[in-house]
């Protein structure tokens, strides 16, 4: 039994504990709570919080990793949370980020104003298809590791993704 | 058709494919989302300081605990209640009055 089970408060992280935790999880993280509060300062808030969260009680899987579906299941829930109490317009696209993790941001202006009117047609759907569409297409969790995160059954998560999809291949019509 | 759907396999299967979404798509969704640079510097630091705050509520807290359990014991005219010696005249009382 751990120290968290035997309600312990539990030691303070080494820096590299913290460092490992953060480098293996905060990208994920803050992919998910962009793509629902659609406001980057406001997804870091939510980053924060999840890991902060994490590191005080999260549950720890057999490989002594913090699991990521427990993750990804509070930043959604925390994202939400944070949406409700500090509702604002989502922001601009000309506030999108410069660069990425690897990822090449168009930088002609036919592809930057691509990538606004995909963000825009994004922005449009609701909070949960915005975070399947990530969690399946930008951080490549699996049918079953969706179903598991966000606790709906394997079939909906299905069908709502491929409603999510059409939603957002409708609104993108003149890119082909 | 729905229902259906929900239900069946081997359509959500069709339907996954016929669903899949332009590379540019996901490409710019990861652009999108993208997530700063310093995303890593500035969650371990927040993390850190949010700990450390923690620790020093804490430590503040068991300060006045302290104080307030000192004063409190110095003042209390009253006899101390969880002494053995107490409960055990308590129980004889107790014992005595049935």
């Amino acid at each position: 039994m751990s120290d968290r089970d035997r309600g312990v408060e539990p030691p303070q992280p080494s820096e590299a504990q913290l460092h490992a935790v953060v480098d293996r999880h905060a990208a994920a993280v803050y992919r998910v709570a962009l793509s629902i509060v659609g406001d980057p300062a406001l997804a870091d808030d939510v980053v924060q919080e999840t890991l902060f969260k994490a590191w005080r009680k999260a549950p720890i899987d057999d490989d002594g990793q913090i699991p990521r579906a427990w993750l990804i299941r509070v930043a959604r829930n925390t994202a939400i949370s944070l949406l409700r109490t500090r509702r604002e317009d989502l922001y601009s696209p000309e506030a999108m980020p410069e660069s990425g993790e690897g990822v090449e941001v168009p930088r002609t202006v036919e592809g930057r104003a691509q990538v606004e009117d995909l963000w825009s047609a994004f922005r449009h759907l609701d909070a949960d298809a915005r975070a399947l569409l990530v969690l399946k297409e930008v951080n490549g969790l699996s049918y079953d590791e969706i179903a598991m995160t966000l606790e709906l059954p394997l079939p909906t998560v299905k069908t709502r993704l491929f409603r999510a999809r059409n939603q957002l291949k409708d609104a993108l019509k003149e890119w082909r | 058709m729905g229902a259906h759907i929900d239900s069946c396999e081997r359509c959500q299967t069709v339907l996954d494919s016929l669903s899949e979404l332009d590379e540019r798509v996901v490409a710019g969704l990861e652009s999108a989302t993208s997530p700063p640079p310093d995303l890593f510097e500035r969650t371990t630091v927040g993390v850190e300081e949010r700990l450390r705050n923690e620790a020093s509520a804490g430590a503040f807290l068991d300060l006045f605990t302290i104080g307030w359990t000192t004063v409190h014991a110095v003042l209390d005219p009253t006899p101390d209640r969880g002494s053995p010696h107490d409960g055990d005249a308590n129980a004889d009382e107790t014992m005595g009055g049935s």
